[in-house]
């Protein structure tokens, strides 16, 4: 009896709910010559493996602990950790207002959870996490783009968007933007810290990239500007120590912290207790400094050979972001060129990248791309955009 | 602060927490003995073994290993898993396995997909709170129906399924889901008949509901023959089954499934990228090891004596120092033993005494239904405390309750509140 066909009904959140766009592209480029800048992996070479594996050999006594249910929270040790830890970014916290999350993935959702009823509006920035705008579709909430420039939002167009559509929350991404790499200003963070505190809106602060900085100086969070506690401020080590480890946070006053443990009880009730034990150990060590200064020399490098070589490849039309760090460096094209169109011919090219249509909630940004700097080798760079310069020119011709 | 509450989502006004952590506190105070968590007793956990297989995971550990993985689960996790279902009478290929951070992740994901607010889900009475919860989170509305000795009264069901078919007649109105546990359920201990099994797909068949089927206990039988899984009835992709390496090896580094039809599971999976993308692999690539080494297997035998000593070192001592009047369920497997009391007590009203009076914890019954009833209700697990504290904490709670039960007679009410009670105050649901 080889049932694969059910009868169940879905929910009518799940209507037109398809995958992840970029897992979809991802399995396409999974074929071994083709160069993909497509994913937003971090590289396999920033994993400190000998690290993990020597933390790992030395758990000892712990284990038991390991290996019970544990408190929804999270680990004590890691928690306290992390409200020292964000004061690096501006953040006042204690230990009481840090939630171990199951990659900041869950934070997302779990803010959700909490805040959302169908029909509620989330403004979004323009482009912005396309997995984010999934999740929001998910709970049945409208996402509305809220324009900007390279500063961040425009706290103008902030402004008439709140009154026009009296929104529940702004999710952002506000430092090294997926996808555009772009990061807030400081004033601009001030500001809309204070509108939205007087707009009485909850801010998701989604900040995975903030420590993967190769230029300029350090900003303080959105969060730091927090009076109002109405910020929820998400981390995540997916991208200075491993993904695959599932360690994330949020930063959040304890009225808006305790309903997301609440929602995360019945989620998953607690995250993996080795991957919390790695992450404290790791992290509390002298090695985690020197390590987060490799990577960020390492992605420091291949930003400035993508750049480099796009420079050197790229029709005179295109335009890109140079961003001071994270992942992602962004394209935009003249307006009669679909990238969604071109990823078939650039897959036959044997190179990969994610169209921009995904990224927006209006359908927009169809001569844009995102471009992943991190996870491709030098020479894979090279080749790669030299062989998407090629496509775009003959694309233009 | 009234912002909150106005800004809090409907399904947030009606979550409540609940009471792992305040079991977890009171676990931890060494001169209580608690009944309370079901959680799996520490003297089981393989830990030399885990230790050297966790070893062996870092020293072949490359990239993969510390890279995102795939949403659905490793595949060779899935496999194992699908192989291992096949010969318990479900046949299954690997794409009909989605791995989870815990069942109680496969829990919530199934809600996500299926539920809109409003939609009714049969549950047990009494039943799992993790699982009421998870659905409640959606505003499923329920359908609680009773058990006895023999689990989930399926003819009950059949009246109520007919009488609201007669009732509107509108189609659809009907309930969704039909939510249990048909191993040692959580809470009570009892097992569904075989013969239910069977009328409760048919039950599903006629009437139009999909069943989950939530199995972390099934495996820990202390005697009898294991009965057919509720999805080895399942004819058309309706039952969806939910296993967990919680209780049969850890419950840590969370891993559990959920089996289904491959575009239930690819839902699934779509709302799993949502909420966290993929699970940590290290505890998928644990598992695969200790499954290749044919630990599990091995372990599973060891523990099934240890739980087996403890349930019958809890019955036995029941027998000795509960008053007559207290009744109690008799699990063939799992972790938990249910009590009623007579009729009028109020375990919850009672637990700060006992534990202010008696120094023993349990936790009281009327949390596990949806409905307010069950007040006389007590649910014991006797998987945690060790030997010598069951025995001990059973003779403390059949003093106490028999001391309740006097001092019902003479009309008395104990006089003020115990100052546990603020502590305790909050223990009414957990795991
Ligand atoms: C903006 C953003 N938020 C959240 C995430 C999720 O990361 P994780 O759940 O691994 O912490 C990502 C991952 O790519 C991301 O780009
Ligand atoms: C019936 C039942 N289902 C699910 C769970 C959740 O287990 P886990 O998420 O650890 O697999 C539990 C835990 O107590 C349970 O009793």
């Amino acid at each position: 009896m080889a049932v694969s066909q059910s009868e169940l009904s879905f929910a009518r959140r799940m209507e037109g709910m398809t995958g992840n766009v970029i897992r979809e592209i991802l399995k396409l480029t999974q074929q071994p010559d083709v160069i993909s800048f497509a994913g937003g992996l971090p590289s396999p070479d920033s994993f400190p493996e000998s690290h993990i594996r020597r933390i790992l050999e030395e758990i000892g006594g712990e284990f038991t602990s390991i290996l019970q249910y544990a408190t929804t929270e999270g680990y004590p040790p890691l928690r306290e950790f992390l409200a020292a830890w964000v004061q690096g970014r501006g953040i006042e916290a204690t230990p009481d207002q840090v939630l171990i999350l199951t990659g900041s993935q869950q934070g997302i959702d779990l803010a959700c959870k909490a805040l959302l009823d169908p029909g509620d509006v989330v403004l979004v920035e323009r482009p912005t996490y396309l997995t984010a705008l999934q999740v929001f579709r998910m709970y049945q909430a409208r996402a509305v783009a809220v324009p900007g420039d390279d500063e961040g939002i425009d706290p103008d167009a902030l402004e008439k968007a709140i009154a026009e559509h009296r929104p529940k929350m702004l999710y952002a991404v506000p430092t090294f933007r997926n996808p555009s790499g772009e990061t807030w200003s400081p004033e601009r963070r001030r500001r809309i810290a204070q509108l939205t505190a007087a707009a009485g809106v909850v801010v998701v602060e989604d900040d995975p990239y903030g420590l993967l900085r190769y230029d300029g100086q350090p900003l303080p969070a959105v969060k730091a500007f927090d009076e109002a506690g109405n910020i929820i401020y998400l981390g995540s080590f997916s991208k200075i120590i491993s993904p695959g480890l599932r360690v994330g946070y949020a930063v959040a006053r304890e009225q808006l912290l305790r309903k997301l443990v609440i929602g995360k009880q019945t989620t998953d009730v607690h995250s993996s207790n080795l991957s919390q034990y790695i992450v404290n150990a790791f992290g509390r060590s002298p090695a985690f400094q020197s390590h987060l200064e490799t990577i960020c020399a390492q992605y420091r490098a291949k930003r400035d050979r993508m750049l480099a070589a796009m420079e050197a490849h790229f029709p005179a039309e295109a335009r890109w972001t140079r961003p001071q760090g994270g992942l992602f460096t962004w394209v935009t094209l003249p307006e009669t060129v679909s990238t969604t169109r071109l990823l078939e011919r650039a897959v036959q090219q044997k190179v990969a990248f994610i169209p921009g249509t995904p990224f927006y909630t209006d359908g927009g940004g169809d001569h844009s791309m995102r471009l992943n700097f991190s996870n491709a080798s030098f020479a894979q760079i090279d080749e790669g955009i030299a062989r998407l310069g090629r496509t775009l020119k003959e694309a233009l011709a | 602060m009234g912002l909150w509450e106005g800004l809090f989502a409907a399904r947030t006004q009606r979550m409540k927490a609940s009471d792992i952590r305040e079991a977890f506190k009171l676990a931890e105070r060494g001169d209580i003995i608690s009944f309370a968590g079901g959680f799996p007793s520490p003297e089981t956990f393989p830990l030399d073994e885990v230790a050297e297989v966790a070893e062996g995971v870092a020293r072949q550990m490359g990239a993969t290993s510390l890279q995102y993985g795939p949403t659905e689960g490793l595949y060779e996790l899935r496999e194992l898993i699908a192989h291992r279902m096949t010969g318990e009478g479900v046949p299954c290929r690997p794409e009909e396995v989605l791995l989870t951070n815990g069942s109680q992740q496969a829990l919530d994901l199934i809600a996500k997909v299926t539920l809109d607010p409003g939609d009714a889900v049969i549950v047990e009475k009494p039943g799992y709170i993790g699982g009421i919860s998870a659905f409640g989170n959606y505003e499923a509305a329920f359908w609680p129906i009773p058990l006895d000795d023999d689990g989930l009264q399926v003819s009950f069901l059949e009246e109520r399924l007919l009488e609201n078919r007669a009732g509107n007649g509108r189609p659809g109105s009907g309930p969704k889901l039909c939510y249990v546990v048909p191993n040692f359920q959580n809470p009570s201990g009892v097992t569904l008949s075989e013969e239910r099994r069977r009328r409760l797909v048919e039950l599903a068949v006629r009437f139009g509901f999909a069943v989950v089927e939530d199995n972390p206990y099934g495996e820990i039988r202390f005697e009898g023959s294991p009965r057919p899984h509720v999805k080895s009835f399942d004819g058309d992709g309706r039952v969806l089954y939910l296993g967990s390496y919680s209780k049969v090896a850890f419950p840590g580094l969370r891993v559990g499934y959920v089996i289904g039809p491959e575009d239930v599971i690819r839902k699934m999976a779509i709302a799993k990228q949502g909420t966290d993308l993929c699970s940590n692999t290290f505890g998928q690539k644990l598992i695969v090891e200790c499954e290749k080494r044919g630990l599990l297997q091995r372990h599973l035998r060891s523990i099934i004596d240890v739980y087996r000593r403890k349930r019958d070192l809890m019955i036995e001592a029941m027998g000795e120092h509960f008053p007559k009047e207290v009744h109690w369920t008799y699990p063939e497997g799992g972790f938990f033993i249910w009590v009623t009391l007579p009729e009028g007590m109020d375990a919850k009203e009672m637990l700060p005494r006992a534990v202010a009076e008696e120094r023993v914890a349990y936790v009281s019954g009327g949390a596990f239904f949806t409905d307010g009833s069950g007040p006389n209700t007590i649910r014991l697990a006797y998987s945690q405390a060790p030997d010598e504290w069951i025995v001990e904490g059973i003779r403390r709670l059949g003093a106490f309750l028999k001391r309740e039960m006097a001092r019902r007679k003479a009309g008395a009410r104990p006089a003020g509140k115990p100052p546990l009670e603020q502590e305790i105050g909050e223990l009414s649901r957990t795991f």
